[in-house]
Formats: structure tokens, C-alpha cells, sequence
């Protein structure tokens, strides 16, 4: 993953951010004031998705946006910002705690969670031994497991 | 290496005083190929003293499918493709040209298209346009002419895409002009094209950049030059063994390299895989491959030695 | 009986073998080539497609305009070079597409999804023997988006679809690999519409199952194990895929015909040129790149078999 960083030269930043992400943003926020540039900051607590996805979307060209939070929150607010038309070089991401990751069976195509240091696994659906890849798909949000003749 | 296409002119239709739009047929009556938006083909026109390559994009506002146009404009003191269109083509006139490419396509990504042209450079917006109009994709077109009556295409364009046009005419009674500033109005999203003349997309694009658009989101059309066919001997030295080596006109470095023993992997010998290519250290570099980028062409350190050539001498990392 | 001669021969005069992009013009333009195996395969893949569909067939359904200039592509190709094989026939629009083969006519208005039971791609790639991959190119980058695929070399469909270019190539090991899948990429991205090009890709595989897909490899992978130096020209099978790769001027889209062509050592050594070259590159061949091949667990006992094959000669 990419080092969390202030990108400078934008003509607006977002920052959001759930209750364990919003104490990494204070620096950037205080950059942006520094600079001039405006800026909205906001705890996301329980707003809707219909809210975020509107805001995201009425955003002009040129906005740059920081998430910094939990796992699942980030995925819920990357998921609207893209739909809403940020593309992955306008925004950055910062994750806090744990990642919980998944893992496709190569046989039956069940998936699995994993943590970083498993290197097998046995496929909870179908029984056979994975092996952990690095092996990626974005279409699947999992990595692929392999099976092993030995 | 590529394939022709023998085209027939068809139609010739004055868009305006310094603008010509042909309509191109298959020559065998058979249909043109399709194109993607943004795509341009190479015509080959007979000179006297050789064929002159020009690249035009390509469309086709034309009733029928299966047809290329092309419009031309004549620029002040041409002498070269634009003159040739304009003063020596003829309906019925036979010409090659290339198979359609693209390099000015449309972002898949792109919540919204916005256009920018002036000019003629208004032409690949014409197939990009008609793509997205049938995809049902949302776009707007800011256009930029002298004058409505030197605006080409002013009639179809208003017509065909009624909601979606802004004209600025510089000339005249409550002239406008067409500001980067207007860069500032669009939604996050959206991805800009530029056509028409070097400053006009010089300006936008320091505009769009400074504003915090990255560049991905950033689109361009420029026609590479044409390409000198001409050859020249010349000469190589081998870094680590320091032996020279002549390339005679009629043989390729690829082929010289390999009869001393030099083994380069290659495959194509076509310019159009990468295999063969080779370290420059130092030397002027004649490119003649479809492979490099403009960029590592342009960075003089490496080449394609089943086609390029050196200019005078070069020292090569092998 | 199938001689040496119905195989593409994957080598050029070079004893060493180089992973690199060896691709290669391809003069006669024709994305598809039918061989005596025709009607078997033909059949294997409609088993494949209908007891595993997931596995054998994917598409993104902004794929549909391209299906549909990818089977123009090739029924074109099919009959202008196979034309006692395959007939079309044209009427305001609408289609009558003959194979005289299988004994089949469809007959759909071109562009009209509905008119097709299936999707045009999955459809036209039931007349072939190559497995049919579409790559869009987008954003700078090229895409898997669709690919009916029922002889894989030990890769998922499944899990490949979607991603791009460098993430489908990112198991392959550490050799110089991200310089050169970056130059194949910018290779594929400079294809031009009427200029189709060609690529051989080889390997061996312990048995003969075309359909070796990474999902049953706990099946077919099993007989790695069983090679020997006595059964090696019985067992072991050479692998080439002839992939030919046409540029879709409309989608702007790559499509890849990969057909694979297999025969037993035992009839590809019966050439004896063929053999001594195999053998030599074989032995040369760097570890990264056998065991990318699937070939580690039985390249002695191929070794083996050749050395004694060539001391015959």
C-alpha cells in the first residue's frame, strides 16, 4: 500500500473518517489550513449511504479525498466514492486495525478468511489443503488459494 | 509491415472556405472497417518525390455505414498533405491508407466526456462523440471557431447534439471566448479532451493541472510527424568487446549483429514486438519501429535493431 | 494416425530457449484453424461448458458489441477458409449460419442478443476448437472482461476474469518478469486492426487432457508423479498453444485465439531434428522457468528418456 501522504496542488480536500481514523487526519487538516485551501471534515458515525454517495458526487474536479478508519468502513466509502466518480488517483486510504482478507478455493470456489501469517488453510467448504497466494482479484476481493498434489 | 486499405474518394463537400470533408469507400465495394472514437488512419499520398504520410481522424456523419471521412483543412502556406487534399484530390481518386488506429480513446472509467476543440480540431470529437451518443454516455462538446461561418461542422453538431454544444466565436458582435477557467465547472468524474492548435492545449492542460486534475483524468491528441523513409549506412561499436561493426544500407543492425556472431533474440523483425531491442549508450538514433513510446523514443537509449537505424555512429550496451 | 507434422513447432533455430514475447506476424489472417481432432474437441468443449459453466465461461456485460465483432471476425474466417465446411448467408440483417460439420444452422439478426440462446461469444466459440479470450483495452491497460475457456494450461477463468494484464502475469516467477510482462503489454496495446499477429507458447504435461484447468489439477496433476523413464514417451505429452491475436477496431478490444495442440514425446521425438533440439533446450532450461512450467517434479526422468532416445539414432 501507498504511504499516507499529504497530496499537495489540489483545490479541495475531503477528509473522512470513522472514531478510530479521524486522530491521523489532524495533521493533513492542519496542512490544508495552512495552505488555504478548503477543506470538509467529517466523522462519518451513521450517515446513509444515499447521503455520502450524494455529497461524493456533487464534488468538482480537482478534490482530493482522505478515508482513515476500520477495515469495513473503509471498504463501504471507497466502494461510493468510486461510484461516484473518484477515481483511485484522487483519493488515498489509511486503514486502521486488522484486515480481514478471504480466499478462494481453486476447486469449489468457496471463500475462506485468512490472516497474514497463514500460509495454508483448509477450505471450509469442500475440505481440501490451500495454499495461501499472493495472487490477487479485485472482481473477488480474495486471493487464490491453490491445491497441492503432494 | 501493415496491410492497405485501396480507398475511392466518393464525395467531396466544402464545410466551409478552408475546410473539405471526403468521404472514402472501399475500392472493391466491400465495407471499411469499423473504428472506435478518437481513431485516425494514415493516408499515403502520391508526391513526386515519394509518398507523403499524413494522419487525419477518422468518422462518419454520412447516412450509410462502411464509409471513412476525413475533413482537411487548408492551413495558410501549406505545401504539404493539406495541399494536396485541397488542390489535387478528385472524386473518383483511388489512395491507400491504413487500417484504423487509436490513440486518442475514450476513458472507460469517465462519469462524463467534456470536449474541448478549436478549429479543426474538432474532428476526432466527431467519432467520439457519436460513440458515446449510442452508448447513451453523458458528454459535452466546448468548440471554439472564428466565426459561425468558419466553424466546421456547426450545422451538424447543433442539430445532432442540441443539449450538449457550446460555441465560441471570437470574431464579431458579442464575441466569446472559450477560457480554461471553464475547467473549474466540472463534476469529480469527469475526464477532458483537448484537440486543436499546440497552445490551445498547452493552456488547458497547465490549467486542468493546476486545478488538481491527475493526469489520468487528462487526454490529448497530437499526430506523430511523419516518419523520413530514406536510409543511411552506418556504424556501430560493441561496448564490451569495443569491435565496430558497418551496416550497410540495404541490411538491418539485427542482421549485421547476427552474422558476427552477436546473438540478439528477436522475432518479428517487424518493429512491432520489442524482442530485439537494444541499450544505446551513446549516438543519435533513427526510430522506425511501432513499439517504443514516443517517450523512449525520444530518450535515445535504446532501439528496435531490426529496424532502426543510427545517424553516423552509435555505441551499443552489449 | 497423427504424425509430428500436425504440430506447430514452437523453436527457432536457437538451442537455448528465452522467455521473451516471440511473436510473429501472421501472414495468413486467419484467427482459427480447423484439424482432424475437429469434431472430438468440439464436442469436449460443449461437455465442459454445459457440466461447468462457471468455470469455462465469463463475460462483463459491456462486452456485448464486441461478442458480437468477434463473431463476425469468425465466421467470416470460417468460411472464406473453410468454405466446404461452413456456409452464411445474409438477409436484412438477419444470419443463417451453417456448419456442415456438426450438421447445425442458427440463424439470428446480427447484434440482436435476443435472438441467440446464448451469448455470441459462447456461441461462436462452440464452433471452434480454440479457446476464445477477449482483452478490452481501457484506461491504458488491458482487460480480461470475457473468454470462453475450456483448455486452459493449469489457469482459472474464474478467478483471472477482470483483472488486467500485470495481475493475471503476477504468480509468474521472479525471471526478469516485470520488465518483460510490461513490454508484452505495451506489445498487445500497439496491435493494429488488419495487422494479426502470432505467438507459440509450449510446455509438457504428464498425460494427455487438454482440459487442464487449474480447478481439477488435484486430478490431472497426479500423474507428475507417475513418470518414469520407461513410460515418459507414453505418458508425457508436448504442449503447444498457437495464440493469434486480432485487434477489434470497433470495441478497440484484443482477441485471442489460443489453440492447443498436444502429442506424445514418443511421436514428436520420431523426428529426429525435433528431438535433438527438445532435448537440448530442455537441458539448458533455467529451474525458474521449468517450474513455471509444471515441469519440475519429472524433468530427469524426461532427460532420461530422450538421452537414450538420441543414442539409438
Amino acid at each position: 500500500m501507498k504511504e499516507f501522504l499529504y497530496t499537495k496542488g489540489k483545490r479541495k480536500y475531503i477528509f473522512c473518517a470513522d472514531s478510530k481514523g479521524a486522530e491521523l487526519l489532524y495533521n493533513f487538516v492542519q496542512q490544508a489550513m495552512e495552505d488555504k485551501v478548503p477543506f470538509d471534515f467529517m466523522i462519518i458515525g451513521d450517515k446513509s449511504d444515499a447521503f455520502l454517495e450524494h455529497w461524493y458526487s456533487q464534488q468538482k474536479m480537482g478534490t482530493f479525498l482522505y478515508l482513515s478508519g476500520q477495515w469495513e468502513f473503509i471498504k463501504r466509502l471507497k466502494k461510493l466514492a468510486l461510484e461516484a466518480g473518484f477515481s483511485e488517483y484522487e483519493m488515498q486510504i489509511n486503514i486502521v486495525g486488522q484486515i480481514s482478507k478471504k480466499l478462494v478455493c481453486c476447486e469449489c470456489y468457496g471463500v475462506n478468511e485468512f490472516i497474514d501469517d497463514d500460509l495454508h488453510l483448509t477450505c471450509k467448504h469442500c475440505g481440501i489443503v490451500l495454499e495461501v497466494s499472493s495472487h490477487y482479484s479485485r472482481r473477488l476481493e480474495a486471493y487464490l488459494g491453490y491445491t497441492s498434489i503432494s | 509491415m501493415h496491410s492497405k486499405l485501396q480507398v475511392r474518394v466518393r464525395n467531396i463537400i466544402e464545410e466551409t472556405s478552408t475546410i473539405k470533408r471526403f468521404t472514402l469507400e472501399a475500392n472493391d465495394h466491400s465495407m471499411l472497417p469499423y473504428f472506435s472514437g478518437g481513431s485516425h488512419i494514415t493516408t499515403f499520398l502520391p508526391y513526386p518525390s515519394g509518398t507523403l504520410e499524413r494522419q487525419y481522424s477518422i468518422f462518419n456523419i454520412s447516412p450509410e455505414s462502411g464509409l471513412f471521412e476525413i475533413a482537411v483543412h487548408l492551413a495558410d502556406g501549406s505545401t504539404g498533405g493539406s495541399r494536396f487534399w485541397h488542390q489535387n484530390v478528385q472524386v473518383g481518386d483511388v489512395l491507400s491508407v491504413s487500417y484504423p488506429k487509436n490513440y486518442f480513446p475514450l476513458s472507460f472509467q469517465a462519469k462524463r466526456h467534456v470536449f474541448y476543440a478549436a478549429g479543426i480540431g474538432i474532428t476526432p470529437f466527431l467519432s467520439m462523440m457519436a460513440e458515446l451518443a449510442e452508448k447513451k454516455s453523458s458528454f459535452e462538446l466546448h468548440y471554439a471557431a472564428k466565426s459561425k461561418e468558419q466553424c466546421g461542422f456547426y450545422d451538424y453538431i447543433s442539430k445532432t447534439y442540441p443539449h450538449q454544444c457550446h460555441f465560441y466565436f471570437s470574431n464579431g458582435d458579442g464575441a466569446k471566448r472559450l477560457l480554461p477557467t471553464q475547467l473549474l465547472n466540472h463534476r469529480i468524474g469527469t475526464h477532458v479532451y483537448f484537440c486543436g492548435p499546440e497552445n490551445l492545449i498547452q493552456d488547458f492542460t497547465t490549467a486542468a493541472k493546476s486545478y488538481g486534475y491527475p493526469s489520468f483524468n487528462i487526454h490529448a491528441e497530437r499526430f506523430a510527424p511523419p516518419q523520413k523513409k530514406e536510409q543511411q549506412a552506418f556504424q556501430v561499436k560493441i561496448k564490451r568487446s569495443g569491435k565496430q561493426l558497418d551496416i550497410p544500407v540495404n541490411s538491418s543492425l539485427l542482421e549485421v549483429l547476427l552474422q558476427h556472431g552477436i546473438n540478439v533474440p528477436f522475432s518479428c523483425r517487424a518493429g512491432g514486438c520489442g524482442t530485439c531491442e537494444v541499450r544505446v549508450v551513446k549516438g543519435q538514433i533513427d526510430h522506425y519501429d511501432s513499439f517504443l513510446t514516443e517517450e523512449e523514443q525520444r530518450s535515445n537509449h535504446m532501439m528496435l535493431s531490426c529496424v532502426s537505424r543510427g545517424k553516423g555512429r552509435l555505441v551499443l550496451d552489449l | 494416425m497423427i504424425s509430428h507434422f500436425s504440430l506447430p513447432y514452437p523453436f527457432s533455430d536457437s538451442n537455448v530457449y528465452k522467455y521473451s514475447n516471440n511473436a510473429a506476424l501472421l501472414h495468413t489472417k486467419n484467427a482459427i484453424e480447423l484439424t482432424d481432432r475437429y469434431l472430438d474437441e468440439i464436442s469436449l468443449k460443449r461437455e465442459l461448458l454445459t457440466k461447468h459453466p462457471e468455470r469455462c465461461y465469463h463475460s462483463s456485460p459491456h462486452t456485448m458489441a464486441a461478442q458480437w465483432e468477434i463473431v463476425d471476425l469468425i465466421i467470416n474466417n470460417l468460411v472464406t477458409y473453410y468454405p466446404d465446411k461452413f456456409e452464411l448467408e445474409k438477409k436484412d440483417g438477419q444470419w443463417i449460419f451453417s456448419n456442415l460439420l456438426t450438421k447445425e444452422t442458427a440463424s439470428f439478426k446480427f447484434g440482436d442478443r435476443t435472438t441467440l440462446e446464448i451469448e455470441p461469444l459462447d456461441f461462436i466459440g462452440r464452433h471452434v476448437q480454440e479457446d476464445l479470450i477477449l482483452m478490452m483495452q481501457r484506461d491504458g491497460d488491458l482487460i480480461l472482461d470475457a473468454g470462453q475457456l475450456c483448455f486452459p494450461a493449469n489457469w482459472s477463468l474464474y478467478f483471472n476474469s477482470e483483472m488486467n494484464f500485470k495481475e493475471i502475469h503476477s504468480p509468474i516467477p521472479g525471471f526478469q518478469s516485470d520488465f518483460l510482462v510490461d513490454r508484452i503489454l505495451q506489445f498487445l496495446m500497439r496491435i493494429e486492426a488488419g495487422t494479426p499477429w502470432e505467438r507459440k507458447n509450449w510446455s509438457l504435461m504428464a498425460g494427455s487432457r487438454l482440459d487442464s484447468s487449474l480447478e481439477t489439477f488435484s486430478e490431472w496433476g497426479q500423474a507428475r508423479k507417475r513418470v518414469t523413464k520407461e513410460n515418459a514417451g507414453e505418458l508425457v505429452h508436448f504442449r503447444v498453444e498457437v495464440q493469434k491475436l486480432f485487434r477489434l477496431p470497433k470495441s478497440n478490444g484484443i482477441l485471442f485465439t489460443i489453440h492447443s495442440h498436444m502429442l506424445s514425446l514418443e511421436k514428436f521425438i520420431q523426428h529426429t531434428p525435433w528431438l535433438e533440439q527438445f532435448y537440448a533446450i530442455l537441458r539448458e532450461l533455467p529451474k525458474a522457468i521449468y517450474d513455471y512450467k509444471g515441469i519440475s517434479l519429472y524433468r530427469e526422468q524426461v532427460l532420461d528418456y530422450l538421452e537414450a532416445e538420441l543414442k539409438k539414432r
